[in-house]
This record gives structure tokens, sequence and C-alpha cells, in this order.
């Protein structure tokens, strides 16, 4: 990254908005998808610079997106797919992916293998950022509130 | 007490249902919602949910019980009919409502066309294919070509999405469209890395909903389904992968 990090966040709040109509995001929900994709990959490049480590940066990215969409999923009331979805984009090691189909392409086999399990593991660290936002958040808000009655109550009878 | 008569009731919860799995909803989502629309219609429930199929049983106070099994095919993705069902199976008043008027809601629903007009989807589609070019590539001429080869690929891809097989055919034409016209572009824009162009062009088409769905069905112990998830997003980023690839008999 040669350019500022804030114009990076600046660029990445647009796309994810563009990427939320792509998904047909409801309008009210569209500025935090900006948000959550903004943050996501702030997050991202500020853990880059840090651990110098794409890994680590990635569930950083994916944990900040997870955080918002959650965020945003409890104030609005929408699914948390609605802003995880153009969130995570940004994050999907698209280059990586496609530099791998180009040395399998070339007979480079090796190389390409390894960069597909890169990908994979960068695509798992995104996710495991994902989960973990969630499951620590919407774990916090059912132990606030009381219990959800209706599920418990169907899956404890037979 | 049912408020329809449980069949009636079964038909409302497995068309909602249906209207939620096609448009990218978990499917712990869409068995939660399940079960609060059968409370909330008087009945329990209990629902098997996978991305390819929907089964449910209800039972009434007498252990009266109604199943129905729904196949589903043709998943799409449109985030804002996944939060009216999301809202309706929460909040929905039954009471003050007929069977007829559910229906007919339901229906309208599940056959409207997206708020935001077509071209605008295809153009958002391109701005963001530009802006994922520019921060990797730092450079005006990427973005532009991006932008361009974007929407064009968008367009490419939602040519075909009603016919069988759909997910496959689309990524693959999305993915040669914006092969072919980022290798037009780079034509026109000599300094432009072609290969970043097109990366941003397919960007708008990677499965982001199955991706998403997959990791949170996983951890929500509905393992099939995650799975079921994981293989869509690799069938669909190889499908991709499949039309970028021609770019070797250019």
């Amino acid at each position: 990254m040669t350019l500022p990090l804030w114009l990076h966040g600046i660029i990445a709040f647009f796309t994810c908005l563009a990427f939320g109509v792509v998904f047909r995001v409801p309008k009210r929900a569209l500025l935090s998808c900006g948000i959550a994709g903004a943050a996501g990959w702030l997050a991202y490049g500020v853990a880059l610079l840090y651990f110098n480590n794409v890994m680590i940066s990635s569930l950083c990215g994916g944990f900040a997106v997870a955080c918002i969409a959650e965020l945003s999923a409890s104030v609005l009331r929408c699914p948390v797919t609605v802003f995880a979805v153009p969130g995570i984009i940004m994050l999907v090691p698209g280059l990586l992916a496609f530099d791998a189909m180009d040395a399998f392409l070339e007979g480079n086999y090796t190389a390409g293998l390894g960069m597909v399990i890169q990908t994979l593991f960068i695509a798992g660290a995104i996710t495991t950022g994902l989960v973990l936002a969630g499951a620590i958040i919407s774990g916090l808000r059912t132990s606030l509130r009381k219990k959800n009655v209706i599920i418990d109550e169907y899956q404890e009878e037979d | 007490m049912s408020i329809y008569g449980m069949d009636k009731d079964l038909k409302i919860i497995i068309r909602a249902a249906r209207i939620m799995l096609q448009n990218g909803a978990e499917t712990y989502r869409v068995e939660d919602s399940i079960g609060y629309m059968a409370v909330r219609l008087g009945l329990r429930a209990q629902s098997y949910v996978t991305p390819t199929g929907i089964f449910v049983m209800v039972e009434d106070e007498d252990t009266r019980t109604a199943t129905r099994v729904r196949a589903i095919s043709n998943r799409g993705f449109d985030l804002s009919k996944l939060d009216d069902m999301n809202e309706f199976s929460r909040s929905y008043d039954f009471r003050n409502y007929s069977w007829e008027e559910t229906m007919e809601y339901l229906a309208s629903v599940d056959h409207r066309t997206s708020k935001y007009p077509r071209w605008f989807i295809w153009l958002c589609a391109g701005l963001a294919s530009g802006g994922f070019a520019f921060i990797f590539g730092e450079n005006l001429h990427e973005t532009v070509a991006a932008v361009l080869a974007g929407s064009a690929a968008m367009i490419a891809a939602s040519l075909f999405s009603k016919r069988r097989a759909h997910l496959f055919i689309s990524s693959f034409l999305g993915g040669l469209v914006a092969m072919l016209v980022a290798n037009l572009l780079g034509e026109f824009f000599p300094e432009a890395d072609v290969n970043l162009i097109i990366i941003g062009a397919v960007m708008p088409l990677v499965p982001g909903v199955a991706i998403t769905s997959a990791a949170r069905d996983l951890v929500m112990d509905h393992l099939v389904s995650g799975l079921a998830r994981a293989g869509e997003a690799l069938m669909v980023a190889a499908a991709i992968a499949v039309g970028v690839a021609f770019k070797y008999f250019l």
C-alpha cells in the first residue's frame, strides 16, 4: 500500500456500498454495509502493518466486519448476513486464487498448490474472524436477555 | 389452537421458509423462523432444512400432525427479501389478516423485482469492481477499465439467471466476459495490468452469500448445510476460474 490508509478506508466504504446494491441489500441497511466493509479493510490494513502476516490480518478483518454486522443487526433489526456478505467481499483472496489458477494452467503445479492452500487458509481465517465475533456478541446478547423460550421449548420435547 | 387450520398454516410456513432459503438465509435462521411462525400460528414445529430442501412437521395440541416437503432449486440472492421474511416470521400479525391476504403478501414478496433498477445494479457492480481494482492497483487506468469490465461481467452473468444450472453457467459466462473485456481494454490502456482488471471485474460474482452462510451454518452445528454451502462456493469459484482460463486460447 502506497496510498494513505484513510483513503483506502474511504474507497472501501464506497466499494462495499456498491457491493451492497449488487446483493440487493435493503436501503436502510446500505450505510452499515459500507461501514462494515471499511472497518474490515482498515482492520486488515492496520494488522498487516503490525504483524506483517496476511492470515492474522484477514482474521482481524473478518472480526471487524462481523462486529459491525452484529451491532447493526441488533440496531436495525436485520439479519446479520445482510451486512456481513458485502463486508467480507473486500477481504476475499481473489488475487491469490487468480495467481494459483495461472500457475496451474502454466503447468507449475507445486507453486499452484502452495497458493491454493494459502488461499484456503486465508478464507478460513476470514471465516474464523467472522464466527468468533458472531459467537462472542450473540453469546453476550443471549446471556443478557432472557432465554429464547420458543426455540428451547420445541427442542426439548420427545 | 391453529389460526387457519393446520394445512393452510403449513403452506404459509413453507412458502416463507422457501423465500428465505432462496435468498441467502442460513439454514439455522430458516429453522428458527419456522419455529417462530409455528408458535405464532398456535402450533409446534420440527423442521429439517438444507440448502436444497425444506422438511417441516407441525403438531397441534391434540398431537395431530401435518408434514410438508419442498425441494429448493434456483437459489439467488436478494437480501431485502430475506430481511422482509425475517421480519414476517417474527412480527406479522396473523390474526388481523385472512389466509388469502397472507398468501398474497408472500407471493408479492416472492415475485417482486428488486427495488434497485437493473441498470443501477449493473452500474454498482462496475463501481465495486473499480473500487477493488483501485485498492489493489492504486492506478486510475485499471480502475476505469475494471468499471467497464465489471459491468459487462455482471450483465453477462444475469442473462441466464432463470435457467436450470444457472449458477454454474452464469458464473462461467461472467468470468469469460470479464476476461474478454479486460483483454480488449488492455489494448486501450497499455499501462494497465490486465490480470488486475480481470480480478476486479469478477469480484461481484464471488459467492459471498455462500461463503458467509457456510461459515455461520457450520458453527451453528448445521454440518450438512455448511458443507453443502462450502461446496456451492467452491463450484462457483471454479466456474469463474474456468471462464477466466480461456485467456490462454486468445
